[in-house]
């Protein structure tokens, strides 16, 4: 007795030590890129930067934004509600900006584009302030006086006759696809007010997110009162935010079913309260060292390490279901379990092994479910072994095994080589339908249809660009970065004339360089000698003298100003552009450069590899993305691969070249093969989460063939092994099941691969994996 | 009220038809603004297609001399007007719903979302408000007053919109009848465009 306790004492204390740790120290991270591979270029210096690319695309770009828009009323009534959304936003100070266009479209002569047009504009050389060209241009404004745009022409013309201020600000918009209607802007059908919000976050804070979301929605409830305007919008947070909730709620009702299912089970499998309740706590106790061991190990522990570690470690259930099976009567459970206890034993350590495969990937994703399931099962093998006996009380559990033994005595042993029969045919089913494996990226992400659906037709509505095909600068600093893009320009203008791109983005279009707003700086005339110029121009045409007196004083202004940083032009218009266009990683600063309708991306290719001197790469990203995936998939595939070679090796070690050792393996191995095949046949389109599934009934298929070939040599004994093995077998399919019939496209894969692949582990181990009765003697 | 009904509402009007009319019509005394305002809008809202020259001056502060130029307009109901101006520069200026079309004589051609240009808006509805005869529209757009009799009317127009009265201060129409024949834009600042309307048919 002395020894029980101690042992109850030590998992108690383990417990409340992983718990505090839990407690303390548990940080959750949701970054998807943990769980793609780096990515792999010709050039390692290279790989870093389009690692960081793709890690923002995968959390979507700019994490901050929000795109709104408000449907369902007459334009008039939009246009009212969009302005009032924004003001009340806007002071709200939870935003860092919030547009609808409603701001004047003309920059007024205090904004910085204004101040600093000679700057920022290309036309800034020495030739346009030349007399023949100021004359020129003079005798054009006079044309344009009296043209259609003459009202505006004539408010710069007296400070800004060369019209610099309307030429930045046009080649800054570019194409606009938004439209203006009641002052505010509007889809090209001029049904849906569009808003674009920009949220002051302090990191990644999901409660912080939903928190200025519901501020969103009640805002506009606010404005919306009565009427029929209804507001859609999208966005990272939103995803984040929707993400989490759903999968909480789904979670929450789903466990709560698959639970009842499980007590239910096991109820009517035992009659015993005590036995169901202490069925839980070898999972339980999984859960929580694996979790206080991650956390330990891991800086933090990634979302899905911890989603898939608790579905990989739910096969730990099936621990204390052996053991209560096997429970004779007038014998201590402790007894019983001795005599499963090597087969336990060598399914849990076989599991573990399989696992150990994934700990040598350079994901750390996959190292992290490693951990995980590896220490959750060696602590529920140990809870199942050491403190449940001291727990269960005395009588056991009495089972009727007449009809059963009946039938085990008439039921013919299968020899060994129709199992490997029966894998050679699996293998050649896997050959003739292959599987589909998913290469979009954002398949991967766990959100609904819907909500991507959504976010696909703000995207467009808002014309806030996709990125594919880019170009990647790696630069020390900003400066360098704008010098480099600049020395780039020539040639991607002779790119877009030839017609392989489009047009391209780039920070150095909107932010010259310091050295460019320097030089353009001394191409401007000193104030003396450009009146003089002034007056000369103009001579026989029509303007007083001292027309031009402002525009000679801005200039002069204009060659003192400190260039402008990127700070500053943040705050402008092209603020939300500008962050689309670089990112900052460990050694600087990347620049990307975005081009739109490629036509010949192998000019571009070629492009790039001219460039021999600076940092750049060009990527395209769904070609990316698709070759990250697919190096992912062989990467895991080949994991998988190890795994099993090395359960087999393992097993041979363990049971000798014998029948047992061909049968357990043939059956293993066709189980999966064949799970594979009728998700193959079913259509699914195949994603890390099916793999992960499938490594899952590679457990629990080892599980059932280990034991159904025990050399038992009583029937009895035998009958309570496959009394354990059904009700394993019954509850991980109905949980599962109802696993599968989850919303979220990740639960639903899982559910439905692991539902059907126990399935089909079971019949084919009862079938191949049976060993004759009496032949060997060995108690493995 | 009489008279309104006497006009005979047939599409097909010639100008001088109504100008007739109109000349019988304003023998008769008009009392209220509001009601004689009614009557031109009326009148002019029956047309629906004119074509008209023009001669333009504009005055400056900064110019010492005025701009000139000349050239013809044309209006289909209810939203498409194009203004040619021949002399000195060729330029086209059409107007086609909210879409405005700049082009030049060297075949530059801007097209521009009136929505983003309140200033050219502006002109945009008064032009299309007073030959379409809309009243509705133009209130939507300005402050109206009515003074003179519908032999010889002047409308002023005085935007409402912020946007558009930083460049408009307001238009003044002059015509007779069913017929525009000046148009002045006096600008924020004082400057001014007078334009003289001849009609053709």
């Amino acid at each position: 007795m002395k020894r029980a306790s101690l042992l109850l004492f030590i998992w108690v204390a383990v417990l409340l030590v992983c718990i505090y740790i839990i407690a303390t120290r548990l940080s959750v991270s949701s970054d998807l890129g943990q769980f793609l591979p780096p990515i792999e270029t010709s050039d390692s210096t290279h790989s870093g930067m389009a690692q960081s690319v793709l890690n923002d695309l995968v959390q979507g770009g700019h994490n901050t934004l929000i795109m709104i828009a408000l449907e369902g009323d007459n334009a008039e009534e939009l246009a009212s509600q969009s302005r009032q959304l924004v003001a009340q936003l806007e002071a709200s100070q939870h935003f860092k900006q919030v547009k609808n266009g409603s701001k004047s479209v003309l920059p007024g002569k205090d904004s910085l584009i204004y101040r600093y047009r000679y700057l920022l504009s290309k036309n800034t050389n020495p030739e346009t302030f030349s007399q023949p060209a100021l004359k020129e241009t003079f005798t054009q404004r006079l044309d344009d006086l009296q043209s259609a745009q003459g009202s505006i022409v004539k408010r710069y013309l007296r400070s800004d006759p060369t019209m610099e201020t309307l030429s930045i600000l046009n080649q800054w918009r570019g194409d606009t696809h938004l439209k203006k209607k009641f002052g505010v802007w509007f889809d090209q059908k001029g049904e849906s007010a569009l808003i674009l919000a920009e949220m002051k976050l302090t990191g990644y804070d999901i409660d912080q997110q939903e928190f200025l979301l519901n501020y969103l929605e009640t805002t506009f409830e606010s404005i919306r009162k009565q009427t029929d305007v209804t507001m859609i919008y999208s966005g990272p947070a939103r995803f984040a935010v929707s993400t989490r909730n759903q999968i909480r709620t789904e979670i929450k009702w789903l466990s709560t079913i698959a639970s009842l299912f499980i007590v239910l089970i096991l109820a009517v499998a035992y009659r015993r309260i005590r036995l169901v309740l202490l069925s839980s706590l070898p999972l339980a106790t999984a859960l929580v060292v694996a979790l206080a061991v991650s956390t330990t190990i891991f800086s933090s522990v990634h979302g899905i390490t911890i989603a898939f570690g608790m579905t990989l470690i739910g096969v730990s259930i099936d621990y204390p279901v052996h053991s209560f099976s096997h429970w004779i009567n007038n014998e201590s459970l402790s007894r019983s379990l001795q005599k499963i206890w090597p087969t336990l034993l060598l399914s849990v350590v076989t599991t573990c092994l399989g696992y150990l495969s994934l700990l040598l990937t350079d994901f750390s994703g996959l190292k992290q479910l490693g951990v995980f399931t590896i220490v959750g099962l060696i602590s529920a093998a140990l809870v199942t072994r050491y403190v449940l006996p001291n727990l269960a009380g005395s009588s056991g559990v009495s089972l009727n095994v007449e009809r059963c033994t009946q039938r085990l005595q008439h039921g013919r042993v299968i020899s060994p080589y129709i199992a490997l029969l029966v894998l050679l045919f699996s293998i050649v089913l896997i050959w003739m339908i292959p599987s589909r494996w998913e290469t979009n990226l954002t398949a991967l992400s766990p959100l609904p249809e819907q909500a991507r659906k959504v976010d696909q037709h703000l995207r467009d509505k808002l014309a806030v660009a996709d990125l594919n095909h880019i170009a990647l600068i790696q630069a020390s600093d900003i400066q360098k970065l704008l010098e480099l893009q600049e020395s780039l320009e020539p040639g991607l203008l002779s790119l877009q004339k030839s017609g392989a791109i489009d047009s391209f983005e780039s920070l150095h279009k909107y932010l010259p360089s310091f050295q460019q707003q320097q030089r353009r700086q001394a191409f401007l005339p000193q104030s003396s000698e450009l009146s003089k110029r002034i007056i000369k121009a103009q001579h026989d045409l029509p303007f007083q003298s001292g027309t031009f007196e402002q525009f000679i004083l801005d200039v002069s202004a204009s060659k003192s100003l400190e260039p402008i940083e990127l700070d500053g032009l943040e705050k402008t218009i092209v603020g939300l552009k500008l962050s689309g266009l670089y990112l900052k990683n460990d050694s600087g600063y990347v620049g990307l450069i975005r081009f739109s309708n490629v036509t010949q991306p192998e000019r571009l290719i070629e492009w790039a590899e001219q460039q021999k001197n600076s940092q750049i790469q060009y990527v395209n990203i769904r070609q990316l993305t698709e070759t990250t995936l697919n190096r992912f998939r062989s990467e895991a595939m080949s994991r998988l691969m190890w795994g099993a070679g090395i359960i087999a090796l393992f097993l041979l070690l363990a049971l000798k070249p014998n029948r047992r050792f061909v049968s357990v393996l043939a059956t293993l191995y066709s189980s999966i093969l064949i799970t594979l095949v009728l998700l193959n046949s079913l259509g699914e389109v195949l994603s890390l989460f099916h793999l992960l599934a499938l490594v899952l009934v590679a457990g629990i298929g080892l599980d059932y063939s280990l034991f159904f070939s025990r050399p038992d040599h009583q029937l009895t004994s035998r009958c309570r092994t496959l009394h354990g093995i059904v009700v394993c077998m019954i509850s991980t399919v109905s949980v599962f099941g109802i696993l599968s019939f989850s919303s979220i496209p990740v639960l639903h894969a899982m559910g439905q691969t692991v539902a059907l692949g126990v399935a089909i582990s079971f019949v084919l181990s009862y079938w191949l994996a049976r060993q004759p009765v009496i032949f060997e003697q060995e108690e493995l | 009220m009489i008279t309104g009904k006497i006009i005979i509402k047939t599409r097909f009007l010639l100008c001088s038809v109504l100008f007739f009319i109109a000349t019988v019509a304003a023998t008769v005394e008009l009392g209220e603004p509001q009601i004689a305002l009614e009557e031109v809008m009326a009148k002019l809202s029956e047309i629906s297609s004119s074509q008209a020259n023009f001669n333009e001056t504009k005055t400056i502060a900064f110019l010492n001399k005025p701009l000139l130029s000349e050239g013809r307009l044309s209006y289909v109901a209810p939203d498409h007007i194009l203004k040619e101006t021949l002399k000195p520069n060729y330029e086209k200026f059409e107007i086609k719903g909210d879409f405005l079309q700049v082009s030049k004589a060297n075949g530059e051609t801007h097209e521009i979302n009136l929505q983003n240009y309140p200033a050219i808006k502006a002109f945009a509805e008064a032009y299309r408000g007073v030959l379409g005869g809309n009243l509705k529209r133009l209130e939507q757009f300005y402050e109206i007053s009515f003074s003179g009799e519908i032999r010889h009317w002047i409308i002023v127009l005085v935007p409402k919109d912020d946007e558009m009265s930083e460049y408009i201060e307001k238009l003044v129409v002059e015509g007779h009848a069913g017929a525009v024949t000046k148009m002045i834009t006096v600008e924020t600042g004082g400057d001014n465009t007078e334009m003289n309307i001849i009609q053709v048919r």
